[in-house]
């Protein structure tokens, strides 16, 4: 069991994709390893080390990161010991298929319909590389092959690339990635000045959280202190269906926009309904200083920004909800992958296109399989058991309301607007950690 | 016709219309698999009943819990109305022989088994039995008096809907449904803005 040794994280033994925010735009490719031979995945992790920069170190005018985590299975696979394995949660030892009646992944979501190698046994490493152009993203994964160069033993098995837009906008037309949390000691900006920064043990193994103590560490300490967890998923989105939906339902095009706004609880700048429930407002929306600094507590009701939306329930602020807010706060980044769908159409074309996610916090079960569960596939914390997140949760025959004065509006027939292609629960070590586990000799 | 029996029917606490009954029975040794069998019996017997009975014996809620290593149990429930009728009426509703299935496996068995023979047998309290009304009738003070006999009242008592019947509860669901019909409704607008029905309108955004 740990033992406190402060509640300030050193960041500079924190790899920096943990908490430093995403550049703008960029370009990104998520890279999967099997480990065939421990001894060369050690001598890789070797390897890169130097290529890693730490929360302290990270470049913010470069901007280019490059981040290593593992499956349970390729900690395993790596060597590190069984009793030390046994310590991690036991969420992680199950990997995220395992977990699929708990996060909803049914039907077209559910393990058997994911896309090869995810939810696999197979998947133990994952390469994450992030630069604000293809250019920079070449070179640092240019760095990466070169050091699997003669390690035969560390085979790479699937690849992503990804990419934010320049306008920041997820494939359903929005903006995304406004809300993240402030965190204590971590030196990253506030965007709401009205939440107060969350302990640093929200985020990080070995430190307080917001329950005041500290949740088990994986041992040994070197090698969980100063880790986190992390989920990815990528997320295929029917961006058609979702436009079809809504127009067929819509009186006219301004409110269909109106509509999708409900949906998603922004507008598409990224302004939110919260402070600009009638119209878009750009300006709004661009401004980090603003886009993300309200709460719902003058919104009881939801009739500018609904209760059920994405936005409200990914993180209901001060509104009264069933549960605490502030213990199931997550740092998610979300990644398009695939060609847009052009605005304005609304027939399918067949390609893939949707958003790889990436879920990064202390507490599997309390912060991502929690929202999972009960904010984003069900509705008794607002008080709507029959409702689901109208925009990514497992609706099958869903519905979505919509408060108004003087008549809410009510929609049924809700389908799945996003479907699991696949993903796996990581630990993101510390850098110490990481040369720990280069040194193991098991 | 009410039994009466000697203890105080209040023995439980009360939050407004509902008291809750907490009784602690041992387990007889060995028999713990066969209770929670009883009890997976007992509960669907509630479970699949008509809910105008569910409302006549006042039932809230029921629960069992077999704890200390599978030494104890635990039968907590809470009810509207007064111990006697709801006790009465429930074994009425339920039936003698769901009770005698469970309390059959506790240390409390003997005590059980000459309570059925003084109520004439378990044949005499199945529903079935042209007297059985009558027969549970005479039957409930006995059984009253072996549950208040491993009764523990509890210290306190909160029920955040304590002031409402399970009829005000299920009349105020039905309300809700045919009020959300009727504001699916595209005329719902129109209509509602009639003065008599401001109250109503009021309620109408979410």
């Amino acid at each position: 069991m740990s033992t406190d040794h402060g509640s300030v994280p050193n960041l500079a033994d924190v790899q920096a994709a943990v908490l430093q925010p995403r550049p703008t735009p960029y370009a990104g490719t998520y890279l999967a390893l099997r480990i065939d031979d421990r001894r060369q995945a050690r001598a890789l992790v070797q390897r890169m080390l130097p290529m890693l920069d730490s929360v302290a170190s990270f470049d913010a005018e470069r901007q280019v990161s490059l981040a290593i985590g593992f499956s349970f299975e390729g900690l395993r696979a790596i060597g590190v010991p069984e009793d030390s394995l046994a310590t991690f949660s036991p969420e992680f030892q199950q990997g995220m298929a395992a977990r699929a009646a708990e996060l909803g992944d049914l039907g077209d979501s559910s393990p058997a319909n994911w896309e090869g190698p995810l939810g696999s046994k197979d998947l133990h490493l994952m390469l994450v590389g992030l630069a604000p152009d293809t250019p920079r993203l070449e070179a640092i994964l240019l760095l990466a092959r070169d050091a699997l160069r003669d390690l035969p033993g560390v085979a790479t098995i699937w690849q992503q690339e990804v990419f934010a837009a320049p306008n920041e906008r997820e494939p359903f037309g929005f903006k995304d990635g406004i809300g993240q949390p402030a965190i204590e000691g971590a030196a990253i900006p506030c965007t709401n000045s009205r939440e107060e920064p969350l302990k640093a043990g929200e985020f990080l193994l070995g430190f307080e959280d917001e329950t005041g103590s500290i949740a088990p560490v994986p041992q040994p300490d070197i090698l969980g202190r100063g880790g986190t967890y992390a989920a990815f998923r990528k997320l295929h989105t029917r961006v058609a269906d979702f436009r079809q939906y809504l127009r067929d339902r819509a009186a006219d095009r301004a409110d269909e926009e109106l509509l999708a706004a409900k949906v998603v609880g922004r507008w598409p700048s990224g302004a939110p309904l919260a402070l600009s429930p009638d119209r878009d407002d750009p300006e709004l929306g661009a401004d980090p200083h603003r886009n993300n600094d309200f709460q719902y507590g003058d919104d009881p009701r939801g009739l500018k920004c609904p209760l059920g939306s994405h936005a409200r329930r990914m993180n209901p602020r001060d509104a009264i909800i069933t549960g605490e807010v502030r213990l199931h706060r997550m740092i998610r980044r979300g990644t398009n992958y695939g060609p847009p769908l052009p605005q304005g159409v609304y027939e399918d074309d067949g390609a893939d296109r949707g958003i790889v996610f990436a879920f990064i916090g202390a507490h599997l079960a309390r912060q991502f399989e929690f929202v999972q569960a009960q904010w984003v596939n069900d509705g008794k914390f607002i008080g709507v058991p029959a409702e689901k997140d109208p925009l990514v949760g497992a609706n099958d025959d869903g519905q979505f309301t919509v408060p108004r004065t003087p008549i809410r509006r009510r929609f049924q027939g809700l389908p799945p607007f996003v479907v699991n292609r696949g993903g796996e629960y990581c630990f993101l070590p510390s850098l110490s950690a990481l040369r720990w586990i280069a040194d193991l000799d098991t | 016709m009410t039994s009466t029996i000697e203890k105080n029917s209040g023995k439980g606490t009360s939050d407004g219309v509902v008291s809750e009954l907490a009784a602690f029975f041992g387990v007889k040794p060995g028999h713990e698999e066969q209770l929670r069998a009883a009890l997976d019996r007992f509960v669907e017997v509630l479970r699949t009943s008509d809910p105008a009975e569910t409302i006549r014996t006042g039932l809230r809620d029921s629960r069992h819990v077999i704890f200390d290593e599978g030494r104890q149990l635990l039968w907590a429930t809470t009810f509207e109305t007064e111990w006697d009728p709801y006790l009465e009426d429930a074994l009425l509703v339920v039936g003698a022989p769901h009770f005698f299935d469970w309390m059959q496996h506790t240390t409390e068995a003997d005590v059980i088994v000459q309570w059925l023979e003084e109520s004439g047998g378990i044949d005499a309290l199945d529903k079935d039995h042209p007297d059985f009304e009558t027969n549970a009738r005479r039957a409930s003070a006995g059984l009253k008096k072996i549950i208040q006999s491993r009764q523990t009242p509890a210290a306190v008592y909160f029920n955040p809907l304590g002031a409402v019947t399970m009829t005000q509860i299920i009349k105020g669901q039905l309300l809700d449904q045919a009020f959300q019909q009727v504001l699916d409704n595209p005329a719902a607008e129109e209509a509602l803005s009639h003065p008599a029905l401001k109250p109503l309108l009021d309620l109408a955004s979410s």
